[in-house]
């Protein structure tokens, strides 16, 4: 049951004054879920660009100032193409957005080609467990970075929460980049995605959990992985001998 | 001409302690001094002269001096200050005990004439011929008249009597701020725990901030010097992403670079060393936004990952015009606002190129990879050593998903990166 909110004024002559003052009551013992604790937040969410994943989103965008999960059987599953339009939108704002132990080099130049603007960008190798989750803290906490984007190998879940009240602290979006098997533990994080293949290039996200909505049926999507392949049958290796030319010096 | 003496008694000679440190300790006082008055002259061992007169305009004399001891008894130093007519008149007063900063012109000539000739500094000869004479104390040796003074003494007491009365001009040695920051703390006793070296550096920190303030300076790295005793000191170099003169900021980040280092033997004393100074720019901040949000804030941060993870942890990108993959897309330890400049980009083709490369692109099997879409010929880079001739395919890799690979002349099948 929602309640009408404070703007809505009653009429004191047509409404008895007891009526209010028990509604006022029993507003105050907390008997009453006033639906408007989440969906009057009044901090615009960012979209991900994908209108299908936005419209799975209670926010129709990632949660602001908060830690996103990113569960995913392997890499190249298109968990960075989710993430694409994100920081190529971030990356306008003049804070950081850092790649921290992220497990291959990031082409700058193909980030460039999407609309990111590379000079924003910090990549960061921490030697030790221990410099990893101290950078992560860091720079959710100090505010000068708009995203944060982590690949930590184990996490639990006391430094998920502290990671958490680092996003809170530093309005930040924080980024967890975790193999599916910890899917199962549970994790104070805002907003808790799955990643998996589909057939044709396609990747099947689903929401495990989110803040102030629930969980969906998995949605299948283009993560970009599909778009450019031809739309006739895959280059067989006799084509792509055919193709080879003769090189010079052999 | 006012003029304003500062003695030190805590500076006094003393032979159980070396004294080159005291000189330093008189120069760092000097450097306060420095801050509120243009002409500051050392009188070693313990004193500093100063020229109150010509600071008139911003602050009186009797002001001055009150705001001079404030400043220096902050240091933790004691201090005995007098005004005087002379630099002679002033130090007098001063090394016998002080004056409070309101007397007025008067009062200080009665205070200098009961003042004992005996402990006025004269040579034992000059002193003892005085009190032969019956001469006790200054207003005795001020009544004689100058021409029977001189009869009897010669012309060197005749010359201190000028002096004192600032008839005769006293040229002093002015102070002028050293170029650069170098300071060196002996510890009072051996530190083990790099912790305990945290509060004596504290004080360095803060005498660079006090040296950065007067020269209008800043700087973004320093030379700390950890000296041990049988051992060669150890060496670290603190580096600040932007130019930073505050002593908290420094602190921070010296906490972080010291939880990096390994002591291998006590410590005994610290230098600190900083000669790549530049003139500080003033900095705005904006007045709606909070302060979290100034234009320096984001490279702070670049400065605290640096002190703790070291300078080979962070990279940006260093996009290069160039088609060879590997060569363009390049990174590089991020050094301070090293911000690459915008006018040269790469090539713009990169459109169907993965998001992510491997360092090195690794040997792969032929069998393994299902070609889906290529190729894509680069050929180029002939002009250095480094040329390439690949024929680049976006392939399926078993049990890797989408993988960008490659082909060289003589067959070799390479994985470049991955799509993700």
């Amino acid at each position: 049951m929602t309640v009408q909110q404070h703007n809505w004024q009653p009429d004191h002559t047509a409404a008895p004054h007891t009526m209010t003052t028990d509604l006022e009551q029993v507003l105050e013992q907390g008997q009453v879920w006033r639906g408007r604790h989440w969906q009057s937040r009044d901090d615009q969410a960012l979209s991900t660009g994908h209108p299908a994943l936005d419209t799975l989103l209670a926010e129709q965008g990632w949660p602001q100032n908060a830690l996103t999960e990113i569960l995913y059987q392997q890499h190249g599953i298109g968990e960075m193409h989710l993430l694409v339009p994100t920081l190529a939108a971030l990356s306008r704002q003049e804070r950081w957005i850092m790649l921290i132990a992220p497990p291959f080099v990031p082409n700058a130049a193909a980030l460039e080609a999407a609309g990111v603007d590379t000079s924003r960008l910090l990549v960061v190798q921490p030697g030790s467990v221990r410099d990893l989750l101290w950078t992560i803290e860091e720079s959710l906490r100090s505010g000068t970075c708009s995203a944060v984007l982590a690949w930590p190998q184990q996490l639990d879940i006391r430094t998920v929460r502290r990671l958490q009240l680092a996003a809170e602290t530093g309005s930040s979006l924080g980024f967890l980049f975790r193999p599916e098997q910890q899917s199962d533990e549970s994790s104070p994080a805002a907003l808790r995605l799955h990643l998996s293949a589909a057939s044709r290039g396609q990747t099947e996200v689903t929401v495990l959990k989110q803040r102030g909505g629930w969980g969906h049926a998995p949605a299948q999507m283009d993560l970009g992985l599909g778009t450019q392949l031809p739309a006739t049958a895959p280059v067989t290796s006799a084509v792509a001998d055919v193709i080879q030319g003769p090189w010079e010096p052999r | 001409m006012i003029w304003l003496y500062l003695h030190f008694p805590a500076l006094q000679p003393d032979p159980d302690h070396p004294g080159e440190q005291r000189g330093r300790l008189l120069e760092r006082l000097a450097l306060r001094a420095y801050r509120r008055v243009a002409h500051v002259a050392l009188q070693p061992p313990a004193g500093l002269v100063l020229e109150a007169g010509s600071m008139w305009r911003l602050e009186t004399p009797e002001r001055l001096q009150q705001s001079l001891c404030h400043d220096l008894q902050a240091l933790g130093v004691s201090v005995q200050a007098s005004r005087g007519q002379s630099p002679l008149a002033a130090r007098l007063l001063a090394e016998a005990g002080g004056q409070p900063p309101d007397l007025t012109a008067e009062q200080q000539q009665e205070r200098l004439a009961a003042l004992p000739l005996q402990a006025c500094g004269l040579d034992e000869a000059s002193r003892i011929a005085l009190a032969r004479l019956g001469l006790r104390t200054c207003a005795d040796l001020l009544a004689l008249p100058t021409a029977a003074l001189g009869r009897r003494f010669g012309t060197e007491l005749l010359h201190w009597r000028e002096r004192l009365l600032g008839r005769s001009a006293d040229p002093q040695d002015w102070f002028t701020p050293p170029a650069f920051f170098d300071q060196h703390q002996e510890l009072n006793e051996d530190i083990e725990h790099l912790q305990g070296v945290r509060f004596p550096l504290a004080r360095l920190l803060q005498a660079l901030e006090d040296y950065c303030q007067q020269t209008q300076q800043a700087t973004d790295e320093l030379a700390l010097r950890l000296h041990h005793r049988e051992r060669p000191p150890t060496d670290l170099s603190l580096g600040s992403a932007v130019p930073e003169t505050r002593a908290s900021a420094w602190e921070e980040l010296a906490r972080l670079h010291l939880e990096r280092v390994t002591l291998y033997a006590p410590v005994t004393a610290i230098s600190l060393r900083c000669r790549c100074l530049q003139p500080r720019t003033a900095q705005s901040a904006d007045l709606t936004r909070s302060a979290a949000t100034t234009t320096d804030e984001p490279h702070r941060l670049l400065g605290r990952l640096q002190a703790r993870l070291g300078r080979q942890a962070l990279y940006r990108s260093a996009l290069r015009a160039d088609y060879r993959p590997d060569q363009r897309n390049g990174w590089v330890p991020a050094h301070g606002r090293s911000i690459r400049t915008r006018g040269m980009t790469a090539p713009d083709d990169s459109t169907g190129h993965p998001l992510w490369l491997l360092a090195q692109p690794q040997p792969v099997q032929r069998q393994r990879l299902q070609l889906l879409s290529g190729p894509e010929r680069i050929q180029t880079g002939w002009w250095d050593l480094r040329g390439i001739k690949r024929d680049y395919y976006r392939a399926r890799l078993l049990e890797h998903g989408l993988a960008w690979v490659f082909e060289r002349p003589d067959g070799q099948w390479f994985v470049a990166g991955y799509f993700s």
